[in-house]
């Protein structure tokens, strides 16, 4: 069965009112497409068929808006990750600060880094550190104490 | 039942619908209708929003089956999402039991 113009325009107003990159809005498209043509395969043939199938899935406005907040809320999540990662390792690195800043001595540096399972040597720099936020090591650390 | 007091049990409903096996967006929205005799009657492409938001939970998983008349996103429910359904479940039983509870208090009866 090809795909009344009344369908087409229908996905149409609702991939324009999605938000979020081409190939997510493709996707949904897609399945919505497919549900919607179902509906028409189930429908009485006749001039309204599309009409009906249509009116029963719902409102542009409402069915985009449940997939824009969706999207906003994985967002909210996910800067929410960078934020928590970026502070655990501004506290990591305050901490590596205060304390190499106290002493100079190369061997107390060796003996912090080993001290503390969460900071790394970065290779090629013996005298620089990187925080690594693993957080099972820190317990094992706290385990040890 | 309005649109507004179903989408409170949206998930309960739909994870129910997708106990017994895979389903596609449209045989759940028939099945939802069917089952309620006609009670329910959220517009279909409500569902899908909930269904993704449920798959993102990690309750549902999809994937595309190409078998049929055309491609469709059938969803199952994962080990995590029959949990959640036993909670829901006995959380919507437990106050069904309430309400009863309370409507018999009915004079008369």
């Amino acid at each position: 069965m090809s795909e009344p113009q009344e369908l087409s325009d229908y996905l149409a107003d609702i991939a324009g009112a999605l938000s979020g990159r081409r190939s997510y809005r493709q996707e949904i498209v897609a399945e919505l497409r497919s549900h919607l043509l179902d509906g028409l395969d189930s429908a009485p043939a006749g001039a309204g068929a599309a009409s009906s199938v249509i009116a029963r899935f719902g409102p542009v406005e409402e069915i985009a808006h449940g997939f824009n907040a969706l999207l906003r809320k994985r967002r909210l999540r996910v800067l929410r990750s960078v934020l928590a990662i970026a502070l655990v390792s501004a506290a990591g690195g305050a901490t590596v600060a205060r304390s190499l800043g106290s002493n100079d001595d190369p061997r107390s540096f060796a003996s912090f880094v080993g001290d503390h399972p969460s900071i790394e040597v970065i290779p090629g720099k013996p005298n620089a550190v990187t925080f690594v936020p693993k957080t099972h090591k820190v317990v094992s650390y706290f385990k040890r104490t | 039942m309005g649109g507004e007091a179903l989408k409170g049990h949206l998930d309960l409903l739909l994870l129910t619908s997708i106990e017994a096996g895979a389903r596609h967006g449209y045989a759940i929205a028939e099945e939802l209708r069917s089952a309620s005799f006609g009670a329910f009657d959220l517009p279909d492409g409500t569902i899908y929003p909930a269904l993704h938001r449920l798959s993102e939970a990690g309750l549902l998983t999809s994937e595309w089956s190409e078998g049929g008349r055309r491609p469709r996103r059938l969803y199952t429910l994962t080990a995590k999402g029959r949990k959640a359904l036993e909670r829901q479940r006995t959380s919507w039983e437990d106050f069904e039991r309430g309400v009863r509870g309370v409507l018999a208090l009915r004079p008369g009866r």
